[in-house]
């Protein structure tokens, strides 16, 4: 600012307050007017920040679930089970639930694939008489212990946490596998 | 009468002042026809903010519902019915006039000085336009709808670093939930039309401060040094008024797009839903509206090892 002094003070005011104690006067409130908008932006940002960012942090709580008895499954057969997520809410509906590969391979031995294609998440489908997962989306094919057979997956099918329990076998709810990895359970 | 009201208010509020040198700043007379997509992509926008309200009034965005009342809209209600069908072909249009202006602007070389700031907040505009196409989609909350959410994710994933917590933010939670739709609800319905209009401001304040450019003439590169002068001068010999000389074009072109659009929408009629949204159905193909299918084919047809950089790198190039 170049231009000639034009505030009151310069022009009349009293002789303390020169051009030069104006400038340092506007500097200061210019200052103060700043930090009072961030303080009050901060003070209403934060809980909108919260309510945005929340969901990227929460975790949810890893529940076993049943999903059939022991007795329910063939040896050597692979078939589709779903089951409800950690933190289901009740206005969910049917989105919160989940569903998984279930693979019996012996008396009490289970494998539990998560049905996401390890390449871009698509629902991958059993085909019983192929012996194969195989994903509608770009042609990814996995063979039934999960390893990729062919297309673009870059990894097996990710696999879910199994157990028999009481006769009843359990899957332990776990997050949305990304890049085809299931992110460390707790 | 009406004069006297006009004064009235122009003495008080200065609108006129502020809006006359924009209708009255000259461009230059070679403008032609292939300088209407940007307009017409603004056209598409407020049409689509005025249906999108319309809808607004009618669809609940609840994870549990939200596909009952779609059927709903579609099934039970002419009127309804016919505003989804015309906000689903405004949005196509929308998609189609903003490439069709890129790609004018590309091949005339306009985003070259002094307009390169226009050409980047453009790149933004046309990501958010995509962005609110992709959004979009997700509302109708079947079940491509959904595993779109889950491929969204899957893609954002491939981030370095913070791929996760962006897969995460997509799908509000660890998994599809309840909070997942009305995220999508308010990306589509604040966020991004929100962000849109606020880049706009500075888009239209640039061809309203820098011109619009003059159709490129071979052997004639343009020079920073010279430009802004010659510019001047040919405007000045042989420039015409925005208002109504170039105006009347856009006017005439938006109004064929929308005659179009309610055309498609009487005839075509809006998007057919497919099954109700359930994770535990997998006997589903998701597959993205056309304006992304391209893309989505492209990822199958790469090997594994580009991804990562088709999926992150490509946009940068248009940028």
């Amino acid at each position: 600012m170049t231009d000639k002094p034009t505030s009151p003070t310069a022009e009349g005011g009293s002789p303390q307050h020169g051009p030069e104690g104006d400038q340092g006067r506007r500097k200061f409130l210019a200052r103060l007017s700043v930090a009072l908008g961030t303080f009050a932006g901060l003070l209403v940002g934060i809980p909108v920040l919260g309510a945005v960012l929340k969901p990227m942090v929460a975790q949810e709580p890893r529940v076993w679930r049943n999903v059939g008895a022991v007795d329910d499954f063939k040896v050597g057969t692979t078939v589709a089970v779903s089951y409800e997520n950690g933190a289901t809410k009740s206005w969910a509906g049917v989105t919160g639930k989940t569903a998984a590969y279930l693979r019996r391979d012996g008396e009490s031995a289970f494998t539990c694939f998560t049905v996401n294609c390890s390449h871009l998440g698509c629902p991958v489908r059993w085909e019983q008489t192929a012996d194969l997962f195989m994903c509608p989306c770009h042609g990814g094919v996995y063979y039934a212990n999960g390893d990729v057979a062919a297309g673009p997956p870059p990894r097996p099918l990710a696999r879910y946490p199994v157990r028999v329990r009481g006769g009843n076998v359990e899957i332990q709810t776990t997050p949305l596998p990304i890049d085809g990895r299931v992110p460390r359970s707790s | 009468m009406f004069r006297q009201i006009g004064n009235w208010i122009e003495e008080r509020t200065g609108l006129g002042e502020l809006i006359s040198p924009v209708m009255s700043h000259l461009v230059p007379r070679r403008s032609s026809w292939m300088y209407v997509f940007g307009s017409a992509t603004l056209f598409a926008f407020i049409l689509q903010i005025v249906t999108g309200i319309g809808l607004s009034f009618v669809y609940v965005p609840s994870s549990s519902q939200a596909y009952e009342s779609l059927k709903f809209i579609t099934e039970n209600s002419a009127l309804d019915h016919f505003l989804r069908s015309v906000h689903y072909f405004g949005a196509s249009a929308m998609i189609l006039m903003v490439g069709l202006h890129m790609l004018r602007t590309f091949l005339f070389a306009s985003y070259k000085y002094p307009r390169e700031a226009s050409w980047m907040s453009g790149t933004v505009l046309l990501f958010l336009t995509l962005a609110m196409g992709f959004t979009g989609q997700i509302l109708r909350w079947d079940q491509t709808a959904i595993w779109s959410v889950v491929v969204g994710a899957q893609q954002a994933g491939y981030v370095p670093l913070i791929g996760p917590a962006l897969a995460r933010f997509m799908l509000a939670g660890e998994s599809l939930g309840g909070q997942t739709l009305s995220q999508f609800f308010a990306l589509h319905v604040f966020v991004f039309p929100v962000l849109i209009g606020a880049l706009l401001g500075p888009h239209l304040w640039m061809v309203i401060r820098n011109g619009i450019s003059e159709p490129p003439k071979r052997g004639k590169p343009v020079d920073p040094k010279t430009y802004n002068q010659e510019y001047h001068e040919l405007l000045e010999k042989d420039g015409v008024p925005f208002w109504p000389d170039a105006a009347w074009r856009d006017v005439a072109f938006a109004v064929a797009m929308i005659v179009a659009i309610v055309g498609l929408a009487i005839v075509l009629g809006p998007p057919h839903l497919v099954d109700a949204p359930n994770p535990t159905n997998l006997v589903t193909s998701p597959k993205p509206d056309w304006y992304l299918l391209w893309y989505f084919g492209v990822l199958a047809l790469i090997p594994h090892a580009w991804t990562p950089y088709i999926i992150i790198g490509g946009p940068g190039v248009v940028f």
